[in-house]
C-alpha cells in the first residue's frame, strides 16, 4: 500500500526494466535528466572549455595533418593551443577570431 | 577591595568581547535571518551548560594594517557544554566578526577544542559561518586549515564529528565539514562551494547563484555533501540533537541504551509488501514496524533515495538501518546509494552500532553512464564495507534479493551473523524473466507461440526458484520467518551477538576502493 504524499497524491509510478522484469517505481531527478549516450563523431570537434578564438590557423578546404595547429583560443585566463587529433580535409569552421563559445560548441567539421 | 575591581573589570571586558563584532554587525547578522554563534552554542547545548575558552585570544597578524585591529574572539567562539547531562565540545564560528574569517589564531582556538574533545572522548560539534581564509593573514590562515583537517581525519572514527553549516563555507573551508561523519544544511543559509560564482563566472563565463550552486537544497538532493536538510536553523538544532540522541559519545562505548518501546500499532508488518516483486512500497513503512516506538531518524533523506539508511531502536539499543528502497528505481544500487550505504556502514561499525540490513532489490542499475561513473569501484564499497564491519550484522530479505545485489547487500558469504527471509522472498541470480530468457532461449525462439512458450517457462522457473527454500537448503539463509517474527527474531540476534569477536587479522589498515 502506497501512501499520498503531503499534496494528498499518490506517487506517479513508472517502469524501470531490469533484466526483462519490467518493476513499478519513482524515478530520482538524477536518473530522469541522465545525459543519453551517443557515439562520438570524430569528424566534429567541439570546444571541451568555454572561451574565445583568438587566431585560426586553418581555413575551409585545407588538408591538415594529425598534430598540426588548427586554433588558438583563451580560455581558464590561458592561451590554448588546439591541434588536429586526425589528419584530414577541413569542411566546415563554424566560429571566427573573436568571436566567445560555450562548451561544448561545434567549432569545426572535418571531411 | 581590590578584588572587587577586578572582577568588575572582567566583566567589562566578557561584556564586550562576547558582544563579538558588535551591534551594528550583530542586526546586520539577524537581518540575513541567521542567529548569532553565541545564540546558536546555547540553543543547542543544555541550558546554562555552556563554557567558553580562549575569549580573550588575540590575532598577531602584522601586515596591512592588521596590527591596529581588534577582533573580539578572533571571529570563533569555542568551549565545552552537555546535551542529555553529556559533555560535548563545540565550536561556532561567529560571522561579525571580519565575516568569521580564518586566521591563525582564529583556527588555533578550534584546534584546541578538538584536541580536548578527542582527548575527553566526548563529541565534537562545529557550526561553520565564514567568509573563508584571511587573505591578511596569509599561508598562516592555510595551516590553520591543514591543521583542523588533520585533526578531524584523526577524530574520525573515534569521536562522532558534527558540521552544521550556517552560512558560508567556500574554498578549502569545506574540507573539514567533509572529513566529519555528519554535515547538516538550513534553506537560505547554508552555501557550501570550492570556487564562488565570481570565480566561476569569470574563468568559465557561466552565471549561477550562491543559492543554485551551493545552496543546501543542492548538497542534500544532488552532491549528497549533506546528511541533514533543515527549513530552519531551530529545525536543524532539533536534528542534531534528535541524531546524537543515538551516538555514542566515542568508540569507546556502546550508544546508550533507553526503555524499551514496542513499535506503533498502526504499523502493520503483514499489509506493507506486495506480493507481486514487480509493485513498489515504502521500506520505511518496515523499519517503522520494527523499531522501538516506530522512532526512525533517516539520514540522507533526499539524496540516492533508492536507499535507506538511518537509526532506530531495538529493544532500548541504537541499530543502524540499510536498506533498498523499492519505491525509487525499483531499490537497485547504483554510484550514489553505494557511497551512500557504505559510508554508513563504516560510521556504525566504527561506534560499536550493529546493522540491520532489509533486503529488497532487482540488482545494479544499468546504463552508460552509470558504467562510466565507474559503479565498479563505488558499487565495490559495499562489499567492502559489510565485509571488514564486525559489529552485529543481521538481515532480512524482505522479497527478492537477485545476482550481485543479493551478494552485496550483507550476504552469508560477506558474513552476516544472522540471515533471515520472509516466505514471499526470492533468492536467485536473477528475476523469473530474464532468467527464463537466458535458460530456455532455444525452446522459446523455436516454440510455435514464441510469448506463450515464454510465459510457461517464466512461470515454470519462479516456480522452482522464486522462494527462499533453494537458498535455505544450502545454509545461506539461517530461518525463514514470517514478517511478524521479524522484531523478535532481530532483537534476539542482537542479544546473542553481544559477545561477537570477529577475529579479524592484524594489518595497519586495508585499501578500499575510495
Amino acid at each position: 500500500m502506497l501512501k499520498k504524499d503531503a499534496n494528498g497524491e499518490k506517487p506517479k509510478l513508472k517502469t524501470l526494466t531490469i533484466e526483462d522484469s519490467a518493476y513499478k517505481t519513482t524515478y530520482t531527478d538524477k536518473f530522469e535528466n541522465r545525459v543519453k549516450w551517443e557515439k562520438p563523431d570524430e569528424r566534429k570537434i567541439y570546444s571541451i572549455l568555454p572561451g574565445t578564438l583568438i587566431k585560426l590557423n586553418i581555413a575551409k578546404g585545407d588538408k591538415v595533418k594529425a598534430g598540426q595547429q588548427l586554433l588558438i583560443f583563451e580560455s581558464m585566463k590561458m592561451m590554448n593551443i588546439m591541434k588536429a587529433a586526425q589528419s584530414g580535409v577541413i569542411k566546415e569552421i563554424l566560429i571566427k577570431p573573436g568571436e566567445t563559445f560555450p562548451k561544448n560548441q561545434l567549432l569545426l567539421e572535418f571531411e | 577591595m581590590p578584588i572587587k575591581n577586578k572582577i568588575l573589570e572582567l566583566q567589562k571586558r566578557r561584556e564586550l568581547v562576547q558582544l563579538g563584532g558588535g551591534e551594528k554587525a550583530i542586526e546586520k547578522q539577524i537581518a540575513m535571518g541567521k542567529l548569532t554563534a553565541r545564540d546558536r552554542i546555547t540553543s543547542i547545548l543544555d541550558t546554562e551548560s555552556f563554557h567558553e575558552y580562549d575569549l580573550f585570544v588575540q590575532h598577531d597578524a602584522r601586515d596591512f594594517g592588521m596590527d591596529k585591529k581588534e577582533l573580539h574572539g578572533d571571529g570563533v567562539i569555542t568551549g565545552t557544554g552537555t546535551m542529555f547531562g553529556k559533555p560535548i565540545s563545540i565550536f561556532a564560528q561567529d560571522f561579525t566578526v571580519v565575516g568569521g574569517s580564518l586566521g591563525r589564531m582564529h583556527a588555533g582556538k578550534i584546534t584546541k577544542i578538538m584536541d580536548h574533545a578527542l582527548k575527553m572522548k566526548m563529541p565534537l560539534i562545529g557550526i561553520n559561518d565564514s567568509g573563508g581564509a584571511r587573505i591578511q593573514e596569509g599561508v598562516n590562515s592555510l595551516a590553520g586549515y591543514g591543521e583542523i583537517f588533520f585533526r578531524n581525519t584523526i577524530a574520525s572514527g573515534v569521536i562522532p564529528q558534527i558540521s552544521v553549516i550556517l552560512g558560508p563555507c567556500a574554498g578549502g573551508a569545506v574540507y573539514s565539514p567533509a572529513l566529519t561523519d555528519f554535515v547538516f544544511v538550513v534553506d537560505k543559509i547554508s552555501k557550501m562551494f570550492i570556487t564562488g560564482p565570481e570565480v566561476i563566472k569569470s574563468v568559465l563565463g557561466e552565471e549561477i547563484s550562491q543559492e543554485d550552486l551551493g545552496g543546501a537544497k543542492v548538497h542534500s538532493h544532488i552532491t549528497g555533501n549533506a546528511h541533514f536538510y533543515a527549513e530552519s536553523e531551530v529545525e536543524c538544532f532539533e536534528q542534531i540533537k534528535k541524531l546524537l540522541s543515538f551516538l555514542p559519545w566515542s568508540n569507546l562505548h556502546k550508544a546508550e541504551k533507553i526503555e524499551a518501546k514496542p513499535p506503533k500499532a498502526k504499523y502493520k508488518i503483514n499489509s506493507i509488501v506486495p506480493e507481486d516483486a514487480k509493485q513498489p512500497y515504502d521500506v520505511r513503512d518496515v523499519v517503522r514496524c520494527l523499531v522501538d516506538d516506530s522512532d526512525f531518524l533517516e539520514v540522507m533523506e533526499h539524496w540516492a533515495a533508492n536507499a535507506v539508511i538511518g537509526f532506530g531502536r531495538m529493544n532500548g539499543e541504537t541499530v543502524g538501518f540499510v536498506c533498498n528502497q523499492p519505491l525509487v528505481l525499483a531499490g537497485v544500487l547504483d554510484v550514489d546509494s553505494s557511497d551512500k550505504i557504505a559510508r554508513f556502514i563504516r560510521f556504525c561499525d566504527a561506534f560499536n552500532i550493529p546493522l540491520v540490513t532489509l533486503v529488497d532489490l532487482p540488482g545494479y542499475l544499468p546504463g552508460v553512464d552509470q558504467e562510466h561513473a565507474g559503479v565498479i569501484r563505488h558499487g565495490a564499497k559495499i562489499l567492502y564495507a559489510y565485509s571488514e564491519a564486525t559489529v552485529p550484522k543481521i538481515s532480512v530479505v524482505l522479497r527478492k534479493a537477485y545476482g550481485g545485489g543479493y551478494i552485496a547487500m550483507n550476504s552469508r558469504h560477506l558474513r552476516a551473523d544472522f540471515y533471515f527471509a520472509w516466505p514471499g522472498a526470492e533468492i536467485a541470480v536473477m528475476g523469473p524473466e530474464g532468467a527464463a530468457n537466458i535458460i530456455f532461449r532455444k525452446e522459446i525462439t523455436e516454440a510455435a507461440d514464441p510469448d506463450a512458450m515464454r510465459k510457461e517457462k517464466v512461470k515454470e522457473y519462479a516456480d522452482k526458484f522464486a522462494n527462499p527454500f533453494v537458498a535455505a537448503s544450502k545454509g545461506y539463509i539461517d530461518s525463514v520467518i514470517e514478517p511478524a517474527e521479524t522484531r523478535k527474531y532481530i532483537i534476539h540476534a542482537l542479544e546473542v551477538s553481544i559477545s561477537k569477536d570477529a577475529g579479524m587479522p592484524r594489518k595497519k589498515h586495508g585499501i578500499p576502493p575510495f
